[in-house]
Formats: C-alpha cells, sequence, structure tokens
C-alpha cells in the first residue's frame, strides 16, 4: 500500500513537474508576436484574414490572401480607378506610337523603396524582364506576351516595345502581381523581407498569426490613413465574425451573405461590392455529348440564373453575359433565352435529335467556392424539367483543378477570374492558340478574326463593337453558360473612416482608411 | 559476443527496435498517403492558373519543389535529411520545419497540459460523486451528463460557447493576436480558456468513467474493509486509501489523452487560432508541402511512441511482474 502510495505520488509530482515545464516551455515559444489593434491607441488598423499569404513576390502571387498583403507593399507601374480603367500611377498613362508597337512611360520622381533607395526605370525594366523569364515562375506572364523588349533610355523613362499590337496591354500593368521590385534586392531576401514602393513598409511576420506593416511616410499617393496595418489571421469564418463584433478585428471580407449579415451589428457595417468575376456552367463543345449547338442551347434556355442566384447563392450575385469588364460589359439579356424557356430548350432538343433528353455529366467541387456544390444541384434540378439527367460529380479540390486543367469532362462549375480588359479574360479560353482552348472546348475561326481585331486598335469605340460580336458569337453558340457575377461583402467597423469599397473588394484604396 | 547477443535479444532493445521500426512505417505511409492524393505543389499553389504556366516555367517549378525526381529518390532525400537534423523548409513561411516547430509545439502542449487539467477538474469529482451512490439518481445524471458531453461535437460545442460569450459580454479574447504566457500571460490565459473547456470537456466523460469504475473496484477490495474495521475515519479512507488508489488508472488514462491531444487539437486550434502543431498540419496539407506534413506527422509519431516506450520502460521498473515476462 505504501509503495503503490509512493509511486503514486511520484506520478503526481511528475506530472505537476510536467505541467511547470510545459508552460514554462510555452512561455518561451519562440513566436514574437505584435502589437495588438486594441493595444496600440487604436492607430493599427486590423485586417482579418483566414489564411497565411502564399507566396510574398509579387510575380509569383496567386492566393487571395497574397493579393490582399501584396498590394498594401508593392505599386504596379499603373493604378487603377473605381471602374478599372488604367490612370497613372508610379508612371504617367503611356505615349503609344502610331504602330501601337512601341509605349513610353514617364515615372514620376522622387519614388522611394522601402529601403529607401529610388525607384527608376532601371528597376521597372528588371521586373518586367524577370516576370518574363520562365525561371522566374511567374503568374503575370501572360500579361506580356506580345512583349518583344523593355528598355530604360534614362532613369525616368521606360520603353516597351511590343511584337504586335496589343490593347489589352496597359490592363496588365495595373495588376498587382506586376508591382514593381527593386533591381539591387534578391528574390530570397524579398521573399522574407519585401521591399516596395507601396502604401505600408515590412514590419514583421509571425507565420499561421499575423503580418505586421508600417506607415510609408515616403508613398508617393500621399500619406496612409492608419500608422500601422496588420493582418491578422483567423481560419474560422465565424471567430472572424467575434472578433469583429468584439472590436479586436477592423475589417474582414466574406463571400457568402449569411456570415456577413451575422457579423452586422451597431458597431459593425457591411458593404457588398460586384465582382469581376463571374460564375458559369462551363460545356465542353469538344465533347460528343455537347458537339451539337442546339443541346447546348437547350441547356441555356432551360436554366433560369436568377434562380441559381437566388437559390444556390443565397442571392450574392447578379445575373450576366459573358464579358464583366466594366468598359466593355456583356447586356446580360442579349442571348437566345434571356430567361428559362422550357418550351424554347425542348424545341432546341428535338433540333439536337434528342427529344427526351439526354445524360449529361457535371462536375463541381466542394472545395473551390462555398456555393460551387450547390450550384451543381441547383442545375440538375433546373436540366431535369427538360428531361436532361445530370449526374453530378462532387470531386476534391485537388482532382477538380486537374481535371479542369486537362479537359477531362463534359460539363463544369466554375468561377474563373474577370479582367478589365475582355481580351485578358477571354483569348486564353477562345482562340484557337489560348492556353485554355483545350479547357473552354470551344473554338471558330470568327473568335479567332474578332479576337486578334480587339487588340489590334486603340480606340474604344471600335473594342467596344468588337467585343459585343464576341460576347454574341459566344451566347448564340452556347459555348459556355454565364451565370452570374459573385458579390462580397465588407464587414468594417464603425470606427473605420474613409475606406472606399471597390469591385472585387480589391484593397487599392485601404491606404485612405484611417481609424478613430 | 554472447553478451552482444544478450544485449540484441534483451526486451528492451527490442522494444527500441520495434519503436524504430514504427517510426520508419509511419515515415512510408505518410509519404504514400500525400502522393495518392491527387495534385502537388504547383496544382496546390497555382489551382487554375497552373494551365497558364509555359512547359520552361512548368519544368522549373518541377524542380524548384524536386517532384522532378523518383519518388524513391524523392523519399530517401528527405529522409536523409531527417537523419541528419534538416527536416525541409516551407515554401510557404521560408522558415524550416525545426523553427515551425519551436513556435508551434509549446502552444500544443500548454493547451493539451491545461485541457487535461480541465478534464481532470471535472471528471474526477464527478467520478467521485457518481461513485457515492452507484445505481442512483446521482450516477444516472452524471452518466447522462458524460453522455451527453461526448455527443456534443467539439466544433459545434466551441462555436457555441465562444458566441454566447462574445454576444452576451463582448469577450472574445482569441479575436486578439495570439500571445504567448512569457509575452503577455494574463492576454495568453484568458486566450486558452475556452479551448482548453472544450477540449477539457471531452476528456471529462472518460476520465470520470474511470474514475467512477476504480474507486467501485477499490472499495470492494480487502484492504480497505481492513482499514475500515481497524477504525480508520471515513474520510480519511475515502481520499487516502480509495481515491488515491483510483488515481492510477486515471493517470494512465490521462496520459493516453495527452498523447491524442498533440495531435488532435486541430478543431480547437483552427476555431480559436492557436498557432498550435494541428494548423502546422493542416496548412502543410492545403499548399501540398511534402515536408511540412512529413517532418511534422513525424515529430508527432515520434513523442506518442516515445511516451509509449517511457511508459513502458517505467513499467518495468515499477512492476517486477512485467521484467519476468
Amino acid at each position: 500500500m505504501n509503495q503503490v502510495s509512493r509511486s503514486t505520488r511520484r506520478a503526481l509530482v511528475a506530472g505537476a513537474a510536467v505541467t511547470a515545464a510545459t508552460l514554462l516551455l510555452a512561455g518561451c515559444s519562440g513566436t514574437s508576436n505584435s502589437s495588438t489593434g486594441s493595444s496600440n491607441s487604436g492607430r493599427t488598423l486590423v485586417f482579418g484574414i483566414t489564411a497565411d499569404p502564399t507566396q510574398m513576390v509579387p510575380w509569383t502571387l496567386t492566393s487571395e490572401q497574397s493579393l490582399q498583403v501584396l498590394s498594401q507593399l508593392y505599386s504596379p507601374l499603373l493604378d487603377s480607378n473605381a471602374q478599372k480603367e488604367p490612370i497613372a500611377g508610379l508612371a504617367d498613362l503611356p505615349k503609344v506610337s502610331s504602330d501601337g508597337l512601341t509605349y513610353t512611360f514617364t515615372l514620376h520622381s522622387g519614388v522611394k523603396f522601402a529601403d529607401g533607395s529610388t525607384l527608376d526605370s532601371t528597376d521597372v525594366k528588371y521586373t518586367f524582364d524577370k516576370i518574363m523569364d520562365p525561371a522566374s515562375k511567374a503568374s503575370s506572364t501572360s500579361y506580356f506576351a506580345s512583349v518583344a523588349s523593355v528598355e530604360a533610355p534614362d532613369p525616368q523613362t521606360v520603353v516597351v516595345k511590343l511584337k504586335k499590337a496589343d490593347a489589352s496591354f496597359p490592363a496588365g500593368l495595373t495588376q498587382p502581381n506586376t508591382g514593381i521590385v527593386p533591381s539591387d534586392v534578391s528574390v530570397d531576401s524579398l521573399q522574407t523581407k519585401p521591399d516596395g514602393s507601396g502604401p505600408y513598409t515590412f514590419v514583421s511576420r509571425v507565420p499561421n498569426e499575423s503580418i505586421t506593416l508600417k506607415r510609408n511616410a515616403d508613398y508617393f499617393g500621399g500619406e496612409p490613413g492608419a500608422a500601422g496595418l496588420e493582418f491578422r489571421i483567423i481560419p474560422d469564418d465565424q471567430s472572424m465574425v467575434l472578433a469583429l463584433k468584439t472590436g479586436a478585428v477592423d475589417i474582414a471580407v466574406f463571400d457568402n451573405p449569411v456570415t456577413a449579415k451575422t457579423a452586422t451589428s451597431p458597431t459593425v457595417t457591411t458593404d457588398s461590392v460586384g465582382s469581376l468575376q463571374y460564375h458559369a456552367l462551363q460545356l465542353r463543345a469538344a465533347s460528343p455529348v455537347l458537339s451539337n449547338v442546339n443541346t447546348r442551347l437547350a441547356i441555356q434556355c432551360a436554366i433560369s440564373r436568377q434562380d441559381v442566384v437566388d437559390s444556390a447563392a443565397l442571392g450574392a450575385g447578379d445575373i450576366t453575359g459573358p464579358i464583366t469588364s466594366p468598359q466593355f460589359k456583356s447586356d446580360t439579356n442579349d442571348q437566345p433565352c434571356p430567361t428559362q424557356d422550357l418550351a424554347k430548350a425542348k424545341s432546341y432538343l428535338a433540333k439536337a435529335g434528342t427529344p427526351n433528353g439526354f445524360t449529361l455529366n457535371l462536375m463541381t467541387s466542394q472545395g473551390l467556392y462555398s456555393s460551387a456544390v450547390d450550384e451543381a444541384q441547383n442545375i440538375q434540378a433546373q436540366l431535369g424539367k427538360v428531361g436532361i439527367k445530370v449526374n453530378v460529380q462532387t470531386l476534391d479540390s485537388n482532382t477538380y483543378v486537374q481535371k479542369w486543367l486537362a479537359g477531362d469532362f463534359d460539363a463544369a462549375i466554375a468561377q474563373n477570374s474577370g479582367s478589365p480588359d475582355p481580351n485578358t479574360m477571354y483569348a486564353r479560353y477562345f482562340t484557337s492558340t489560348g492556353t485554355y482552348n483545350k479547357v473552354a472546348g470551344y473554338r471558330s475561326p470568327e473568335l479567332d478574326n474578332l479576337f486578334a481585331q480587339g487588340i489590334a486598335t486603340t480606340d474604344t469605340a471600335q473594342r467596344t463593337a468588337i467585343y459585343k460580336q464576341i460576347s454574341e458569337q459566344l451566347v448564340n453558340n452556347a459555348a459556355w453558360i454565364w451565370l452570374f457575377t459573385p458579390k462580397e461583402y465588407i464587414v468594417l467597423n464603425t470606427s473605420v473612416h474613409g475606406f472606399e469599397p471597390r469591385v472585387d473588394a480589391d484593397l487599392m484604396t485601404l491606404w485612405k482608411a484611417s481609424i478613430s | 559476443m554472447n553478451q552482444l547477443r544478450a544485449v540484441a535479444r534483451h526486451p528492451v532493445t527490442r522494444r527500441v527496435g520495434e519503436t524504430l521500426l514504427t517510426l520508419l512505417g509511419i515515415s512510408i505511409l505518410t509519404f504514400i498517403l500525400l502522393r495518392v492524393v491527387p495534385g502537388n505543389q504547383i496544382t496546390a499553389a497555382y489551382g487554375t492558373a497552373a494551365g497558364e504556366l509555359t512547359p520552361a516555367q512548368l519544368h522549373s517549378l518541377e524542380i524548384y519543389y524536386g517532384l522532378d525526381k523518383p519518388l524513391i529518390a524523392q523519399y530517401f532525400s528527405w529522409l536523409g535529411g531527417v537523419l541528419t537534423g534538416n527536416l525541409g523548409v516551407s515554401a510557404t513561411s521560408h522558415l524550416s520545419v525545426l523553427q515551425m516547430t519551436a513556435q508551434s509545439l509549446p502552444n500544443t502542449l500548454e493547451l493539451a497540459v491545461l485541457s487535461i487539467v480541465v478534464g481532470l477538474l471535472l471528471g474526477v469529482p464527478l467520478g467521485v460523486l457518481a461513485a457515492s451512490r452507484p445505481g442512483k439518481t446521482r450516477d444516472n445524471l452524471t452518466q447522462f451528463g458524460s453522455l451527453l458531453a461526448l455527443s456534443i461535437p467539439s466544433f459545434l460545442l466551441a462555436t457555441a460557447v465562444a458566441s454566447w460569450l462574445a454576444n452576451t459580454f463582448n469577450w472574445y479574447p482569441n479575436g486578439a493576436g495570439y500571445n504567448t504566457l512569457l509575452e503577455n500571460p494574463a492576454l495568453n490565459l484568458e486566450q486558452m480558456i475556452l479551448p482548453a473547456l472544450v477540449l477539457g470537456i471531452s476528456i471529462a466523460p472518460p476520465v470520470m468513467q474511470t474514475a467512477r469504475t476504480a474507486i467501485l473496484d477499490i472499495r470492494a477490495e480487502d484492504f480497505v474493509r481492513t482499514a475500515r474495521a481497524k477504525g480508520v475515519p471515513e474520510r480519511r479512507l475515502q481520499f487516502r486509501h480509495i481515491l488515491r488508489n483510483a488515481l492510477i488508472p486515471v493517470v494512465t488514462m490521462s496520459g493516453l489523452q495527452f498523447g491524442f491531444l498533440l495531435g488532435g487539437a486541430l478543431v480547437a486550434e483552427q476555431i480559436f487560432s492557436i498557432p498550435g502543431i494541428g494548423r502546422q498540419v493542416l496548412l502543410g496539407l492545403n499548399e501540398k508541402e511534402y515536408a511540412v506534413v512529413q517532418s511534422t506527422v513525424l515529430i508527432i509519431a515520434t513523442m506518442f511512441v516515445l511516451v509509449n516506450l517511457l511508459t513502458d520502460l517505467v513499467y518495468r521498473v515499477v512492476d517486477p511482474r512485467v521484467r519476468v515476462r
């Protein structure tokens, strides 16, 4: 008995020692947490993000969180206005030669990087050359597909020569993944210590916790509103809502209207913004089951896009045509069936030789975005009304991406990115040489010709007419079924002032926001 | 020679050998499972944008991530690194897995210890309460409560409790950036209360059941009857003789729960934004960071296996019967 008691005592003492050691170890953890918003006289703006940014060099960025963080640290050559049209940024709008092959940019003087060095044309040339170098693995290479060379004749001048006229070129220069980096700092160093000319400069990063920035007093656009900006990682949406309600986080962006609604309170407001992104039912005309245009048109006529928005996306969207670029936006009603028309759908099915319908395999993924599976199920129900039996295949996101890239599907629910320029949006999908033509599964000599005309002129009126024809070609042949552009919800504390919500909830004007 | 053979055949040597083989098996299994799942680091990082990569870019990325090498070479290259102290580097945070673990493991250990403490504080008194009147109302009520606590999923309980506290008292300390115990002890403990409570509530039922059963068993032992016959006061009998002995299986069971918490506190870490080792594995899985997942899983497995090995060895010291077997 005594022996047992002694061993028990030993076990308890050992347990207490382990507890004490663990707490001490926890205390000694190497985490060097930054100051929190609430403890910094309300001067640090806290922006909630759900994951750690995966890239820290502008030209490599692909994740949403990297985009949000790097857009505060780096500046692209050109800025964009609320309609996403290019405007002057680090440089004035370019002078374009009469043949459309030479773009001359004049840089603003006195722009500095965070390390204090001056930003000049050498840095712009270095950045653009890096983007075009395959070894850089840049996600922005496609914006430079028409570029022949970049020259820096003097510190304030950058001359870009194109292989062929490309009116969509300037739009690419407004994107955060073309942000200018210093030519004398190694890429390895930029990975851990970003050095840009954006409104905020890098202070520290704690993986899986936060990224802390401070105001860039030399920012060429003006003085940023907050002394500091902290991107705080809170992986769970519901926790983010609680953090907003209790004032621990000042701003966060949600794509789910219900989540955004639960966050709203007397001290928290919500702004909804539209998007250039679009949700579509991608049909591969190259697949035998969808090769007949009447089959695809039957699908178009059988689907009520508004029903998809209301039921699957909980109202968080606006129905759309193919082109979402504000300057060239498609008329949503300009298609054979702007609203659901089951009689017309049946007549198209009869013309296709399948009056009783057919079986369609539709792939979607749970991991892509919140409403992807609901959209597939809604379409399944709608097409069922005209006898089209839809097999919904719900895949994990990696499998989905692999099958999508390989064009290994008949139909797919997709959320694709938009662009201020329609050529950037669709030339890659619907031209014979486009990188995603195998995925799109549709091409025609008319489209090839129209896309070539669209970038050969910089005249906006001419381009508008050309892209209207492209839009008509796409919907009249039901290349895909364009469903809606999603809404995003910016939830912010009432103590935040001066924030201008923008399309796609982009953060290009976040620097103007201050906190009381 | 005979001595060498004796050492090789010694049960302790055999047990250590088994431990090493277990770890090797775990490393192979993790390596294979990660590769069987479709996709790789390139598709994880680029998503559908991977289609715009030129063949030259794709090749360059394959070299960067080491995907151009045969699988067997990838495995031995990683294993060789592990054996020489290089657990790999995260392509996301650009920190070594060792550095990442040095930051995340203490947080998970602290959470695990506090959760066990909560589990014991709830489970043991309830076990005593249930065992005091077996089969009666208080026993039935306690058993029902323990079943209820086991049935509620951690994520639901965590969200419900946190939402209630935030909405009613405007209190949600986990929204502020995570603070370690040394940086800000008060805030750290505030941030640990909710996750430790949620995990503790899921640990309490097995603790309670174990304590209840042990108390009832020990109460029926001869030495208890003898002590009572010798006139040992009832209170002293209950605490010094019965409860103290009943704690032995509770301590053993808590050790097992502790092992599971090291790898299984992910839900609490995710919901309450605790940068622990569970989230480190999840991050690695999301980004297909093979080295991060493989090395972290190996670290968790090593801790688990080592605790088991030490327990076995301690048993050999404490209980001579094990030595004979």
